[in-house]
């Protein structure tokens, strides 16, 4: 073999263990990169691609108690854009953008730009808020890279202002009002986190999104409400106090055996779609937060009150004069009359201040006091609604003996119509309270119900004392100056009207709180009535309530199908 | 082959008399088995020009689409470029050798020429780089074909003429100044990349041809100490090089540390099996020229230290396959041009993917086959055509004088 041929294949050799050894050395780095450093490095390269974005979940639907929706989230989108990438795109100018997307959204495009223009640098700008699906379609029509959208559910209303007072309503800042308030737990959904990764010139990379938190919806929030029948009450009310002229009004319907809210209708009425539409002091439930003096409606309370501890009887007689003297001031009924020989049926017929007043001398101030307590004035009730008022009971310490007396015709004390209401269903309801509810419980989004627990019902009076009381009232309906305007065919009703004074700076005025509170039917009391009109002009009396009371009542037991009354009643006499 | 297969058309008796035996030898050319060493060739090479057309597709559809609005611009003009430049290398791989001869003193005439052009009007500058020539109905790159004309000129002069292998004074004389004239065109584009390819490809020229090993030592001195020279003038060439040498920082991360980190990110995206075929992250802008100079960096991102070492050892194939060609070719001519292509191809694989690896500092030199470039992948294919019109013929047993 010659010399130039064997030195041929040396350096032939030697060049394939040149390449074997460089790529041996490749192969090591190729390990070194992928394999042993790869942890590290992907920590470095993805914290630089992935961009965080927080996801939303819908929050939860409030309900009626028939399943319709009083609120809901519609599917809204949030356009944003990354300034840099924007004020850097040729392709996607920033002004010839801005006119396009502003032509969708209804925007000024200067407003647009100006959005981007605020912090160049920056990666996250609002370019437009809350737009539709179909707007949200039509922008990434554009196909402009440097804008993203974020799914930002937001609070859809449908029925209006129908419960508007109880569901209240969203703010920019959240829950506002009502049960979007006081139910938040229940209807709040959890925001979720997850990360996509970005081109460098700022385009989300398909498939690389990862969730590391699931938004969460919120939980369905259902309500003893019947939005039908919270509709009609509203309407009722609504125009009577419209008729009447009277600042504000409210009306109460409560299932008697349960003390379930059916109906919680407040005047003026807000529709959560547009709470700018009502005087802000009508924007949460004024039958929940408002106390007002009850009046007459609160001498049922007494007259069962004097009954359960047996020192009256319905038939107990007692002169009513127009004006009793007491120790330091008169008391005077609402009509000038001559003295009247009454039973105690008599006295709610007729609605004596005189007459309650000289019966609940039977028994102790500081025992009727302990009753007032216990039939739930002084405390919240169970619903807790937002802004809910106690009813502030004065301690007993401070009573004087003039209070003493104008408490047994419901002067010197207060109560919210929801208060009236859960006292009438406790007659209704054969002495027993049952807590107020309002909410039936909530639905989580597993499907679960958590439901809002009832509780015992509470004996507050005997059976026989309430069952008497409710049969003395059937004596309003039928034979009191209100029967023409109360009596309800082929039922029997038993009801209490009330006028009370309002005091303004501890004075009484000539305003009125003018109110009926009543059941049916009353051999068997299912439902609970209550209905107030705060400050009317042409009716100052309860007779402006009536008509009101017996449209909601009628409605009720035709809706709810209650089978009407099959024997009259036997009534006490009311005057001997 | 001597003789006829049974499965020739029987030919009718009237056709058989007047000339059989022309058709015949037509017949038997066109169906003469091919040796081992030109399907090896022949195959690998077709394999790595299709792969390359995959991950050039994978690599630039996003970035073709973002700039033209298709995803497949990039890569239909590799794909036509790459059919024809395997037609071609088919057509160069029928040539017999005396053509190559006879052609290789005009090439690197013509080639020089050609590199001239690049400083007239018709010349563009891609990066920095002025080394491409507007054709008007396509760009070229004349420092692709310096690279032919070398491998067939250098091999045409140390074949035919030995007395230079042992004489550095003649040796100097007559290839000296075409090599630095031609060397000297590209590195005045400032395509500094090329030039270290060309270099290499000299010396693959010259170690194979059987230059003393000492002329050969004295010219990479040389070569070092010009190359070094080179690397301390161009501005950005010397901060891509301290980069290299000192590690990357926040500050140049935006500029000369850019491209490097990013293609070593990519890598250690990939893993040991990859992200999967078209999943890379960083084609999506992050990567320059990531179907260009760092396309081995989206093969490691998405098909991982498995595919990365594939396509080592698809080159490593390669120049296994150069090195069995070499052996048994009997002409000189064949071997030094073999062995010129080789170290041409081989080496400028290893020197792009040493780059990727941050092995050397930046150089802007193109992965053969693989890597997006029209004029570089005909020329690269012509090359290997070349070398595959040498294997067409087993060579007859030579006779070699007893010693």
């Amino acid at each position: 073999m010659p010399r130039a041929q064997r030195s041929l294949r040396a350096r032939l050799a030697l060049t394939l263990v040149v390449v074997l050894a460089v790529v041996t050395v490749f192969v090591v780095r190729l390990i070194d990169i992928q394999v042993v450093q790869a942890a590290a490095l992907n920590e470095q390269s993805t914290s630089r691609r992935s961009v965080p974005v927080t996801t939303y979940a819908p929050r939860g639907e409030i309900i009626d108690s028939t399943g319709k929706v009083l609120a809901d989230s519609t599917d809204r989108w949030d356009i944003t854009a990354s300034p840099r990438y924007a004020l850097a795109s040729t392709k996607h100018p920033v002004q010839e953008s801005a006119e396009a997307i502003a032509a969708i959204t209804g925007q000024d495009p200067a407003e647009i730009v100006a959005a981007l223009q605020a912090k160049p640098d920056a990666d996250h700008a609002y370019v437009s808020r809350s737009v539709s699906l179909d707007q949200l379609r039509r922008i990434k029509e554009l196909d402009i890279s440097w804008l993203y959208d974020e799914y930002r559910p937001s609070r859809n209303y449908p029925q209006g202002s129908v419960a508007g007072n109880l569901v209240g309503f969203i703010g920019t800042d959240g829950p506002q009002a009502g049960l979007e308030l006081s139910e938040n737990d229940c209807l709040a959904s959890t925001n979720g986190v997850s990360t996509y990764e970005r081109g460098a010139d700022g385009v989300r990379l398909p498939g690389s999104t990862v969730t590391e938190t699931q938004a969460q919806p919120g939980g369905t929030l259902q309500l003893t409400i019947d939005s039908d029948l919270q509709y009609f009450v509203q309407q009722a009310i609504g125009q009577q106090a419209n008729a009447l002229g009277a600042e504000s009004a409210t009306a109460v319907v409560m299932k008697a055996s349960s003390g379930e809210l059916l109906a919680v209708a407040d005047y003026p009425s807000v529709d959560p779609n547009n709470v700018d539409g009502v005087d802000i002091r009508y924007l949460g439930s004024l039958a929940f937060s408002t106390p007002f003096e009850p009046g007459s409606t609160f001498k049922a309370l007494t007259a069962a009150t004097l009954l359960d501890k047996g020192v009256v009887s319905p038939t107990s007689k007692i002169v009513a004069p127009y004006e009793l003297e007491v120790g330091d001031g008169t008391i005077k009924d609402s009509f000038v009359h001559g003295d009247l020989n009454l039973t105690l049926t008599g006295v709610l017929q007729n609605s004596s201040n005189t007459g309650i007043a000289q019966l609940a001398e039977y028994m102790p101030a500081s025992q009727r006091y302990e009753y007032i307590e216990r039939f739930g004035i002084g405390t919240r009730t169970e619903v807790g609604f937002n802004g809910e008022s106690p009813s502030p009971l004065r301690p007993f310490e401070d009573w004087d003996s003039r209070t003493a007396l104008n408490s047994t015709f419901g002067q010197g004390v207060v109560a919210t119509s929801v208060q009236v209401a859960s006292i009438y269903q406790t007659l209704a309801n054969n002495g027993v309270r049952m807590p107020v509810t309002l909410v039936k419980g909530c639905q989580l989004p597993d499907g679960s119900w958590v439901d809002t627990p009832t509780g015992e019902g509470t004996r507050v009076v005997s059976e026989y004392a309430a069952d008497t009381t409710v049969h003395m009232l059937e004596s309003v309906v039928q034979d009191g100056f209100l029967a023409k305007s109360l009596t309800i065919d082929g039922y029997r009703v038993a009801a209490k009207s009330g006028t009370a004074e309002i005091a303004e700076g501890g004075v009484y005025t000539s305003d009125r709180v003018i109110s009926i509170a009543g059941m049916a039917p009353a051999e068997n009391p299912e439902y609970v009535v209550v209905v107030t009109l705060t400050k009317p002009d042409t009716i100052k009396t309860s007779a402006g309530a009536a008509p009101t009371f017996r449209e909601i009542m009628s409605h009720v037991l035709t809706t709810y199908r209650v089978p009407p009354s099959t024997d009259p009643a036997e009534l006490y006499p009311a005057t001997w | 082959m001597t003789t006829t297969p049974r499965s020739l058309p029987r030919r009718r008796p009237t056709e058989a008399g007047p000339r059989p035996n022309v058709a015949r030898v037509a017949v038997r050319r066109i169906f003469k088995a091919e040796t081992t060493d030109f399907f090896l060739l022949l195959g690998t090479t077709v394999f790595i020009v299709l792969f390359g057309l995959v991950m050039v597709l994978s690599s630039s559809s996003i970035e073709a689409r973002s700039e033209t609005g298709s995803a497949f611009g990039a890569f239909t003009r590799q794909a036509v470029f790459g059919a024809a430049g395997i037609a071609v290398m088919l057509l160069a791989s029928r040539a017999p050798i005396f053509f190559w001869k006879k052609w290789a003193p005009r090439a690197i005439l013509f080639a020089i020429g050609f590199q001239l052009l690049v400083f007239t009007p018709l010349g563009i500058a891609v990066g920095g780089n002025r080394n491409w020539v507007d054709l008007g109905l396509f760009t070229a790159q004349p420092s692709e074909t310096v690279k032919l004309a070398l491998v067939l000129w250098l091999a045409f002069m140390l074949s035919s003429r030995p007395e230079l292998l042992d004489d550095w004074r003649k040796l100097g004389a007559t290839i000296a100044p075409f090599v630095v004239v031609s060397v000297g065109l590209v590195l005045g584009g400032h395509d500094l990349g090329t030039g270290i390819v060309l270099i290499i490809l000299v010396f693959g020229a010259l170690f194979f041809g059987g230059v003393r090993l000492r002329y050969l030592g004295v010219a990479a001195a040389g070569a070092a100490l010009v190359g070094f020279a080179l690397s301390q003038v161009g501005g950005s060439r010397v901060s891509r090089i301290s980069a290299w040498l000192n590690g990357c920082t926040e500050e140049n991360l935006l500029d000369v540390c850019w491209q490097p980190q990013h293609g070593t990110w990519a890598l250690a995206a990939g893993g040991l099996f990859g992200r999967g075929l078209g999943n890379s992250d960083m084609k999506w802008n992050w990567l320059p020229e990531a179907d260009n100079d760092y396309i081995f960096a989206i093969i490691g991102e998405e098909l991982g230290l498995v595919g990365a070492v594939l396509v080592l050892g698809l080159f490593v194939l390669l120049a296994i396959t150069f090195v069995r060609i070499i052996r048994s070719s009997r002409d000189p001519f064949a071997k030094i041009a073999t062995a010129a292509v080789m170290t041409w191809i081989i080496g400028q694989a290893l020197i792009n993917i040493a780059v990727v690896l941050g092995v050397l500092p930046v150089l802007g030199v193109p992965l053969p086959m693989i890597s997006a470039g029209g004029s570089a992948l005909i020329v690269t294919l012509l090359g290997v055509g070349i070398v595959l019109s040498f294997t067409r013929t087993r060579p007859e047993p030579v006779q070699e004088p007893l010693s």
